[in-house]
This record gives C-alpha cells, structure tokens and sequence, in this order.
C-alpha cells in the first residue's frame, strides 16, 4: 500500500496542476487530522512511560470532484501510534485510494470504499478514525438504480487489514424496493413501505486448525461462509415499525472458538411520534452472529458486519464509564425510550417548555446449553429465553430553559453492570448517577457551562481484579466559550470512597470555519472507548494531547 | 515520510490555488425518513440558500445547535427563504431513533440519514456538529465546525449574503 | 409488476455467484482426519463390530479351472454378503501370461505372496483368512471354512474410509481393539479393481472373450507382508492411520476399492479385514 505513494501523489499534482490552469474544471477538497500525545507514566492510573516521548496520528483526505466524477486518495501516518491504537498502523503512506463515477442510475467505485447493506448486520464497511477501525473493502461497487424506487448494489473486495488486506475475499449483493415509488396509486399513501434483501459470501482458502480434543484430526472448514438478511421498514402516519432478521452459515472462526452452529439475528423497532412527544420501543436477539473476512482475526479487525449494542449512548462521563458492547457470540434485550415536551405556558412547563427523556435497557445472555467445544455444534439456545442479566439501565433526563440566560438539564441514571462483557467474570456493579448540566449565556459572546457530576457504587477497587472504575465518584467541570472561537474547560474527577484515582483534565480550544485545534492537559482514563456498538480498550494516559482537524 | 509531507504541502497548495468554490456533490445515495433511498441531489431550495447541518441523536452540541435555530427557524425562513437540511450520521445504533427525535424535539428541518456516512465523507466532514451554507447556485460558501450558543448569529450573517447575492 | 420480475431475476442471477458451504456432520463433530501418512493415532469415532472372512484366491487367465473358482465364491460372496472379503491374485508364469493386448493382472507383490505360500502348487487355491495350513481348491468346501470364523467374536473391528486430496487419494484405517491381543499386528492395504475384462481360458469352453474378471489385485499400497501397528492392545484401544496413495493410471477410479487387512506379525494370520468404496 505504501509503495504507490509517489505514484498517487504525482497523479493528483497533475489533476490539481492541470486544473489550476482552468483546463479541466472540477474541485479538489479534502480534511487533515493530526493527533498527539506526549505521555509520562504514572503508575496509579497505570499510564505507561512512552520511550519515543511524542506520538502522532495523522491523516489527509483529498478527494478530487469533476462532475460524477470523483477520485480521492487517503495518507495516513502514525509515527508512533497513539496510545490504545494498534502497533501495527506503525508508519505512513497511501492507506486508501478510489476513482468514482456517480451517476443518476448507476454508481461505480473501483479501488477502496465503504459500504453498507441495510442496517449492516450482514455488511458493513466503515471507518471509525477515533476507534482505529477501518473496514474499507478494495475492490469493485456497483450500484444500480434502474428505476425509481430500485436500488441493486453488488460488490467484491478484501478488507483493509492495517497497512494490509485480510486474506478474505468478500463478496455480496443488496436490493431494495420503495414500494411508494414502484407503485403509482401507494405514492401519496400514509403507509410507506421499503423493503430489502442481501446476501454476503466470504471465500477464504484452507488452513489446518487442529482440533484440540485429538490432534489427528483438523477441522473440515467452510471455505465460503454465507450471509443473507431481509428487512422492512413501514411506517403509517405517527407509527412506524422496522424490522431485520440475518442468518450466517456455518463460519467456525477465533470468535465463536469455532463451532459450527449456524447464526441468527433479529432486530425490531417500533415508534410512535408527533410533535412534542415521541416513544419508540426495540428488541434485539443475536445469536452467533460475529462475521469477519479472517476466520483467525480476534481483534477489532476485518469484521463484515456490525451489530449495534441497543442500550442508549450516554454522553456524560460517568453515564458513560461502564459502556455496553454487543456480545455478538449471543445477547438478547429490550430498550425503550420515551421523549415528552411539556408545553410553554403550563404549570411544569413554565415560560419556555420542559423536556422529558426517558430511557431504559435491559441485555441478557442468552438461556443455553453447552454442547461441546470448537468442531462441533457448541451450543443449543432454549428459545427466546432469557439468560443471565448483562446490563440494564435506566435513565431520566430533564431539560429546562429557566430563563434567555439559563438552561438547566439534570439527569438520573441507574445501572446494573456485569463485568462478564467485558471478559472476566464478578459481581454485579450496581451504580446511581447524578448529573447537572447549566448553561449560563451571559451575552452574545461569553458563555459558561457548569457540570457536576456524582455517581455512588457498590463496586469497590481492588487490586486483584484492577477495575479503575470501582468506588463512588464525584466530578467537576466548568466551560468557558468566547464566541464560537475559543473554548477553555477544566474539570476533575475523583474517587472519593473504594476507588483510586484523580483525573484532572485542562482544554484549551480554538475553532475558525471548519478549522479546529485543542489542546489538553491531564490524565486520562484507562477503558472502553466506543463509538456505536463498537469499542476499543484505551489505555490510561498522563500528559498533553493536541488535535488538529480542518476540512476545505 | 518526506514525500508524504511533500505530497500535503502539494495538495494544500492545489486546493487553495483553487480558490473557486466546491459544488455540494450529487448522486450520494442517503436515506429519507421513511426508509427510502434518495439522491443528494434532491437536497434543493428553488435557487435559495441552504444550510446544511450534519448533527447525530447522541451529539449534545448538535442538538443545541438545531434547538437554538428552531426558535428562530421561521423568522430566518421569512427574511431570508432559507432552508435546514439537517442530516443525522447515526449508525444503525440509533438511526431508527431519528425520525421519534425529531418529531419529539418539533423539528420543522428537512432530515435525512447517512448511515454509512457517504455524504459526510463526501463533504470533507470530520466531527459533529459540522454546519455548510450552500448558496443558490450549489456552492458551498462557509463551513463551520462546533457549535456554541450565539454562533447562530453568525450563521445568519452568512445565510443574509447568500441571499441577498442570490436576488441581485 | 415487469419491474418487479426483472429484479427478481436480476437477484436470483446474482446470486447465483455467491456461494456457502455446508459442512456434514460426523459423530456429533465437523472434522477431518489430518494425521501425518502413516502414523498412527488415537480414534475416538465408532468401529462396527464384525467379523470378516478374507479369501485370497490364486487364478490365471490361462487357468481353465480357474473359472469354476470364481463361481463358487460368486456363490459365496452372495450368501454372506459384506462379511466375506475377497482378493483374487492374478499369478503365475505360466497361467497368468495375459493374452494379446491384454493388460498383466499379474502384480510384483502379489508374485511375492504367491512365491511364498503357492509356488509350485497348481491354481485355483485359495486361503482363508491366510490359514497357510488349510491351502485348498476352492470350488468346494467355501461355507464350512466361512462360518467356521464368522461365528467366532472379533478381536479386533475395523473400519477403512477413504479420501481425496487433490489428485492424491488416502485411507484412513481404524481399528478397535474388542479383546486384549498381545500380538504384534501389521496392516495391509490393497487396491482391488472389479470389471477387467479379459480374454480367459475355460475347461469345456476353450478362449472366452471378454470375461469379465473381478476382486483383482491391482496394488498393495503397504509392504507386502503390512506395516507395523502400534498399539498397546488393550480391550478398547482405538487406533487409526493414513495412508496416502496415488492410484496406478490404467485403474479405473469408479470400479476400485481398497481392501484393509490386519494380521499377526509372525504368523502373518489375519485377524480381521475391510473394505470400502474409493472415494
């Protein structure tokens, strides 16, 4: 990959040369990234002493657009990778490179792209920059939209493996049907109706992997591992319902400690909303679902599909300190949330309205029974029984204008917490979270934010089991905005009762158009960072970061 | 390593050479509220000027973006005949919690959903809340990243010239 | 509804160019036996427990009273079915000359078994179960000597399956030790092929044309006398092995298959036999 640098980068001078000439038209734009970090040890949080004292991340998107079409090219170099980020992005060079034609009816990319079949629980490739994740196919997408309403896309490709591609070849095919645009007399209707299928197969050659209840023997491995889905989403006027269910064939891989069972995967949503007040209510059920391009990649790697955990995505620290990530090995659960707009004028409402937003969640294992090890079936599931509680939360949230100066929201939040999700096995956490959030708009151009945050758990630290999130917490922070240029916070948090640690943190942030630099000082916490259902282990880390991100 | 910043200084120099300015790209495939796929090439305002707003249900500054603007939405659409097209990145996570939101939150915006972000890609867009103005003619005149309150302002400033170069 | 058909059959094109396997089932397990060729392992899959009668039977395609052999083992062979395993030793200077164009059904290891235990005797003769004390004509007296070891209990089963690797083929032998046997053991592996046809003398018929020759001995793919067994013996034991093979080009895959015996290392007695189909 790195080799074609030169070549790439001489293709663009000339696009971008010939172009300044006005020969040729078109644009060239494009967004640059650059992260780093410089680290001391510290052995309380367990931040680790970084021998090469500074760490870089940085990327450079250029995409060249003429008309329908496009072609655009991706530099990436980490010298060295930031800490939590895989040793193995060590270096830099072209990590991505594409040529596109997007027309009405018909969308071709040859060379690296990102792609997405329904809901993506037989397909996704996509990128997550802050997760390191990057599943981008290399190969040939084809899209058709033959008519209104008829969307075929086929693709064949090798997933992005680092500097590499994984040795998996993916292969599928997607259809969808918008039956308002298909059919005349249903395009006015209130009830609107897509529907859709795919099917992703994954070839990857022979390998011997012995089976470890008697050495003579290896596994019979399919070679080609398939996937299908279909799917619906229906609405009717306030009410609407989606639906996906995926089945994958047999795919004995490192993440099911390859057995044999066959994977399933449904997904339902339904929702109600009009103005002011909204609820929707969703049921998950995954059972052996994990699909990578590699059947020995265990990391964060070369995964095809992606399974969202349902559980809400909290955005305050300690809301969000115990994050829950889809066990694609086997969960099922249930989430439902309610949004509610008490009006303006009214007695809980006050002058500008309050808003209510509840949420709950609750994951479990699934109830099922061991059959044997890898080379054989593994296991049998009890129906839609439940197993073992994973997590649960709940959570209110209200929000409240109090004044043209003041916003106030303050949020509660409950959860249970199995430590099992994330590997080894304990007791339950059970934590209650406080959060105040108050927006102060002094004037036009001076704004302070006030966070405090608590959270009391039965968790206590212990050095055997070394879960720095352990104990009861409190937390500070205070933000000042300078128009929408600068920023500046400080906040801390600290274990004040059966845990260890403080983590105190000072950002400094300019923002001008789409250009954006921060610089942070502090400690930061050691644990799950994830975005979407996806996370990514993060090490603690002492010291200064600094981020540059422009787009032009 | 030097011919990677090499290669960077080149294309900054490209692109700032052209100083003209980047059409919004079309025939992106996104996703309406109801399911269906369209083209960006139906995000249109009659040769008025549009902001562009990508925002996602779980950003907090998104969302205090699109609820300051919502207060003044109408009077904003009345001087000026602009349009917000507000275009949600949730992934599958919560994408099927979009349209509740924004009925929920009394959104009166144009939303779309980008779940595989195609068009965030496309538009150059790194974090969220990323806001664009388009003016009549399909170009993009300003971007901005972040939102605080009383930045709106000056996306109004920037909404009133496009407008007014658009009636000239 | 013309759009929605050209979809449909636009899909169902498509794909048909994804594919997925499905792997069978085996005793509860998705595995392959990927043992080095010859080495012996433990088994752990089920071995039927029976006990098989081997006939080796020396003929000549010249040998005008060999036909009358096959006939009685015919006969035999439709009496007790799988339990009787049969080998016919194409040999002998004289009698086994092919005719013309001819293939040589004769087989260097086979010589080597018919040097031993025939040389000078005339053919048709055949033994059982290699009782080289009991080498007699067999037109006659087949039944007693059969029931005479298929009564008997076995001590050791065995099972041959057999495989393809590429262009390369293998068996897998298993054996299950139903007894303690305190001998030392070897095991042997032949190729037989069905449906050589072959001109053939006959007593009273003279030069047949196209006589249809089945159970010959194409190949034996161990030494001749077998390789070694190793095994502790002990009633339960299960062991097995690969052998890899290529299959001589004039054989014709469809009408081979492999016969496995095991038999006492001094003695050379065989103790229990197979077979199965070339896969």
């Amino acid at each position: 990959m790195k080799k074609h640098i030169t070549l790439l980068a001489l293709f663009f001078a000339s696009i971008a040369g010939v172009n300044a000439q006005g020969i040729m038209g078109g644009h060239v734009t494009g967004n640059i990234q650059l992260d780093g970090q410089i680290s001391r040890s510290d052995s309380i949080i367990g931040a680790q002493d970084v021998p090469e004292m500074l760490l870089l991340n940085s990327r450079a998107d250029i995409l060249y657009t003429n008309g329908n079409f496009s072609a655009g090219m991706r530099f990436e170099a980490y010298q060295n990778p930031m800490l939590g980020f895989n040793i193995k992005y060590k270096g830099a060079g072209v990590a991505n490179y594409f040529a596109a034609y997007n027309g009405e009816k018909l969308s071709v990319t040859a060379g690296n792209f990102y792609e997405q079949f329904g809901s993506g629980m037989i397909l996704r490739a996509y990128e997550d920059r802050y997760l390191g994740l990057d599943n981008s196919l290399l190969g040939l997408n084809v899209t058709l939209r033959p008519f209104d309403g008829v969307t075929i896309k086929a693709l064949a490709g090798k997933q992005r493996y680092y500097w590499e591609y994984g040795d998996g070849l993916v292969r599928g095919i997607d259809g969808e049907v918008n039956f308002n645009s298909i059919i005349k007399s249903m395009s006015d209707s209130k009830l609107r109706l897509t529907m859709g299928a795919g099917f992703v197969s994954k070839y990857q050659d022979d390998q011997t992997i012995v089976y470890p209840y008697n050495p003579a023997y290896k596994l019979n491995l399919p070679l080609n591992v398939g996937a299908g889905a279909v799917r619906a989403d229906l609405s009717y006027g306030n009410w609407g319902l989606q639906a996906e269910y995926a089945h994958k064939g047999q795919d004995p891989s490192i993440m099911n400690d390859y057995i044999y069972r066959e994977g399933n995967a449904l997904m339902i949503n339904a929702t109600y909303s009009q103005k002011g007040l909204s609820a929707n209510i969703q049921a998950k059920y995954v059972d052996n679902i994990s699909f990578k391009s590699v059947r020995s990649e265990s990391g964060e790697m070369l995964y095809i599909n992606y399974i969202p955990a349902i559980t809400k995505q909290h955005t305050y620290a300690f809301l969000s300190m115990y994050p829950y990530a889809t066990q694609t090995t086997g969960e099922m659960g249930l989430q439902g949330d309610v949004m509610y707009k008490i009006k303006k004028e009214t007695l809980l409402g006050g002058k500008y309205g309050t808003d209510i937003h509840l949420n709950a969640s609750v994951i479990t294992s699934l109830d099922s029974k061991r059959i044997g090890g890898a080379g054989t079936l593994g296991y049998e599931t009890n129906g839609f029984n439940p197993g073992e509680l994973y997590y649960a939360d709940a959570s209110l949230e209200v929000a409240k204008k109090l004044s043209s100066k003041y916003k106030l929201t303050c949020t509660y939040g409950y959860q249970i917490f199995n430590p099992i999700v994330e590997g080894h096995p304990g007791d339950l956490h059970h934590n209650h979270v406080v959060v105040g959030d108050l927006t102060w708009k002094i004037n036009k151009k001076n704004v302070l934010r006030f966070e405090a945050e608590w959270m009391g758990s039965d968790s206590k630290y212990s050095s055997d089991v070394d879960d720095k999130r352990c104990g009861d917490w409190i937390m500070g922070l205070v933000e000042y905005n300078f128009t929408s240029a600068w920023f500046v916070s400080v906040s801390d948090q600290y274990a004040y009762k059966d845990g260890i640690g403080n983590y105190y943190n000072l950002s400094v942030g300019y923002t001008h158009g789409a250009t954006r630099f921060q610089l942070g000082y502090g400690k930061q916490r050691e644990g799950l960072l994830c975005i979407g259902g996806v996370c990514r282990q993060v090490p603690a880390s002492n010291g200064l970061t600094f981020s540059l991100t422009t787009s032009f | 390593m030097k011919k990677f910043i090499l290669s960077l200084v080149c294309m900054t120099i490209a692109s700032i050479a052209l100083a003209q300015n980047a059409q919004m790209p079309q025939n992106i495939s996104i996703k309406a509220l109801d399911g269906s796929t369209v083209q960006t090439s139906a995000i249109q305002n009659d040769g008025k000027p549009m902001i562009i707003s990508f925002w996602a249900t779980w950003c907090k500054p998104c969302n205090r973006e699109l609820n300051t603007i919502k207060e003044v939405y109408e009077e904003w659409q009345e001087e000026t005949g602009v349009k917000l097209v507000a275009i949600s990145i949730d992934d599958a996570r919560s994408a099927n919690r979009v349209k509740p939101w924004v009925d929920g939150n009394g959104w009166e915006y144009e939303v779309y959903l980008d779940p595989n972000q195609d068009f965030k890609r496309a538009m150059n867009v790194v974090n969220v809340p990323h806001t664009f103005v388009i003016n009549g003619k399909g170009e993009i005149i300003w971007q901005h990243t972040s939102f605080v309150e009383g930045s709106e302002e000056e996306l109004l400033e920037i909404v009133k010239k496009a407008a007014a170069e658009t009636d000239k | 509804m013309k759009k929605l058909k050209l979809f449909a059959l636009l899909a169902t094109v498509a794909l048909s160019f994804v594919a997925c396997d499905k792997i069978e089932e085996e005793n509860g397990k998705f595995v392959i036996f990927a043992g080095a060729n010859g080495t012996w392992y433990d088994s752990d899959a089920d071995i039927p427990d029976v006990q098989r009668v081997f006939i080796e039977k020396y003929t000549g395609v010249r040998c005008v009273n060999c036909p009358f052999a096959d006939d009685a083992i015919h006969a035999a062979s439709e009496k007790y079915g799988d339990a009787l395993v049969v080998a016919a030793i194409h040999a002998n200077n004289n009698f086994g000359k092919p005719f013309g164009q001819d293939p040589d059904l004769r087989t260097p290891k086979g010589n080597i078994w018919f040097d031993e235990y025939i040389g000078t005797t005339g053919i048709p003769v055949a033994m059982i179960n290699r009782n080289h004390d009991d080498i007699f004509v067999p037109t006659s007296g087949l039944d007693d000597r059969i029931e005479a070891i298929i009564n008997q209990e076995s001590k050791i089963n065995m099972l041959v399956t057999s495989g393809r690797d590429g262009d390369k083929y293998y068996a897998i032998v298993r054996l299950g030790f139903a007894q303690d046997v305190t001998e030392e053991l070897t095991l042997t592996l032949l190729v037989i092929e069905d449906k050589i046809y072959t001109t053939q003398l006959k007593l009273g018929e003279g030069e047949i044309e196209n006589y249809e020759q089945n159970h010959v001995l194409r190949d034996i793919i161990t030494d001749a006398w077998g390789i070694d067994v190793y095994a502790d013996g002990k009633q339960g034991t299960k062991r097995m092995v690969r052998l890899n093979f290529e299959l001589r080009n004039d054989c014709v895959p469809e009408n081979c298959h492999l016969i496995a015996f095991v038999s006492d290392k001094v003695t050379r007695r065989i103790i229990n036999s197979c077979e199965c189909e070339l896969l």
